[in-house]
């Protein structure tokens, strides 16, 4: 009975998924460390920590579903730690993002005279901006769309085609990130040809890391709205996956602005 | 970002209180927060009026609720208060009328801010015991303890088991 | 667009969705839009979903279809193809292709 704890917030039990995650987040780095200098053991190391990362955030998450959809721990106020809390880590996110955008912008902006003094550099034969990373800019807005309406579907109640929004949704960002593929396949230039190749592949890339990392959280929550978990009422977890899906959307906007139109002209 | 939210009754309780012009507050002591009667919640997000007038069960808004969720969902359409977390205000307490506070222990801790206004004054604390009513020595208002649970003291202390 | 409906969906999501109460509201708990509201408003995003997937579709089929010039290979300046330290996988790229 919630009198008996005489308040509405949630005191969780105790629960060995914060240090079984650091134990992770030691072995990948460490082995991570060991890998990229070739010590023995490094690749096995960084691969057991990642594997237990991954463990980690299954289990955790599943206890929070748990707690949460199964057991009603999460009322009205305990509901606002995880909003006011995504909110702040996707605010940490565009910190990130701002800081790889800075790092591309502060050599375009003022190329070296080693690299022939223009942007792109010499010997860089750019992508066409209007070919594949046009139609993976519009590929995600689409995708954005998608969301939008698995929201509103599911604020109307109307669960089967929340499914459907969401299927659509991940769908696109399955073709998003296989374009993204083929595109870094085709690509004349790698991440070790000069400064340009540095700042082009971990901008993308890392925005391509965010957008897998979208399309899981996507999956999961349309698993979830399969299976009767998210009510008009109460979908914290969608609402935090669509969030996190439209500042990917953001970022890719601002990638193809900044790197691939501005960067190649 | 909060709306402070009324209920239908708490409106007409509002009008009285304007009338005599004033207000107490007492504060949840630490270890031992009491039940106390609340004028304004201010962790609802919705309108209590609406949802008294609609009757609806908690099977109509989220069938899958359950736990303190739906327990918390349930008062809130019956229009209760299940836990009273938040201060209680009321009119100014006089010796005829003190201002009574709501405890489940035999003492509780009581702020005093003052009257409606300019009578307000810096909050005073206090502990206010059963049977010794306290008068606040800045403003003079009278505050009587209610004791409404267990009773005995609030840190547990003179349990012998 | 995508900014704006990430704004507006952080507003609406931090304010529980209970900043103005509509009369013509049947449902109770999200008094900003009815459900028939939302109704509209899902279906009229389904159709920009659907807009949004034929205009890739066609776009992807130009794309695919172009194919993409072998330019030549650039001249060998010294901060083209860095190779400072061999990666820990060996001499190529993760995406390098060897096209000889």
């Amino acid at each position: 009975m919630i009198e008996s704890q005489r308040h509405s917030y949630h005191l969780v039990d105790p629960s060995p998924w914060p240090i079984s995650g650091s134990l992770g987040a030691l072995a990948t780095t460490v082995g991570g460390v060991m890998y990229m200098h070739s010590f023995q053991g490094g690749a096995t190391l960084l691969s057991l920590g990642l594997i237990f990362i991954l463990y980690t955030m299954f289990v955790w998450w599943r206890d929070v579903l748990r707690e949460s959809t199964f057991e009603g721990h999460h009322t009205k106020v305990v509901q606002l730690g995880p909003r006011y809390g995504f909110i702040l880590f996707i605010v940490s996110e565009v910190m990130f993002f701002f800081a790889l955008f800075r790092a591309s912008s502060h050599s375009s902006l003022a190329p070296t005279v080693e690299i022939g003094g223009i942007w792109p550099p010499k010997g860089i034969a750019v992508l066409d901006p209007w070919e594949i990373p046009f139609l993976n800019t519009l590929i995600p807005l689409s995708s954005g769309a998608a969301v939008t309406w698995a929201h509103h579907a599911i604020l109307a109640g109307k669960e089967k085609r929340a499914v459907y929004a969401l299927v659509a949704t991940v769908s696109l960002a399955l073709v998003f990130t296989g374009f993204q593929g083929m595109e870094y396949y085709q690509a004349p230039f790698t991440i070790s040809d000069s400064i340009y190749g540095s700042t082009f592949f971990l901008a993308t890339g890392f925005h391509g890391f965010h957008v897998i990392i979208g399309t899981i959280f996507s999956i999961i929550c349309g698993i979830r709205q399969y299976l009767g978990h998210l009510t008009k009422e109460h979908h914290v977890g969608f609402e935090a996956a669509a969030w996190y899906w439209h500042f990917v959307d953001v970022v890719r906007l601002f990638l193809f602005v900044s790197i691939y139109w501005w960067g190649g002209i | 970002m909060r709306r402070r939210v009324v209920s239908s009754q708490q409106l007409q309780y509002v009008q009285r209180l304007h009338k005599w012009g004033a207000a107490f507050r007492s504060l949840n002591s630490s270890p031992s927060p009491s039940t106390t009667p609340s004028f304004q919640q201010t962790t609802t997000l919705f309108s209590h009026s609406e949802f008294l007038s609609k009757n609806k069960r908690v099977e109509d808004l989220m069938p899958i609720a359950t736990g303190h969720e739906r327990e918390e969902l349930e008062a809130e359409l019956q229009g209760r208060d299940i836990l009273e977390m938040d201060y209680p205000v009321g009119p100014f307490g006089t010796k005829e009328a003190p201002a009574v506070v709501k405890s489940v222990y035999d003492k509780r801790i009581v702020g005093c801010p003052g009257a409606e206004g300019e009578d307000e004054h810096d909050v005073v604390w206090f502990w206010l015991e059963k049977g010794k009513p306290h008068e606040c020595p800045v403003c003079s208002q009278y505050f009587k303890l209610d004791v409404v649970g267990l009773g005995g003291p609030p840190d547990g202390h003179g349990d012998d088991h | 667009m995508a900014t704006a409906m990430f704004r507006s969906s952080i507003r609406s999501a931090l304010r529980g969705g209970a900043l103005r109460v509509t009369p013509a509201s049947k449902r109770t708990l999200s008094s900003h839009s009815s459900v028939e509201e939302e109704a509209r408003e899902a279906s009229k995003w389904e159709k920009i979903t659907y807009v949004g997937i034929v205009s890739c579709t066609i776009l992807a089929a130009i794309c695919l279809s172009k194919g993409h010039p072998h330019s030549d290979e650039p001249p060998a300046y010294s901060y083209l193809h860095i190779r400072n330290k061999e990666f820990p996988w060996g001499p190529d790229g993760l995406f390098e292709v060897k096209h000889h």
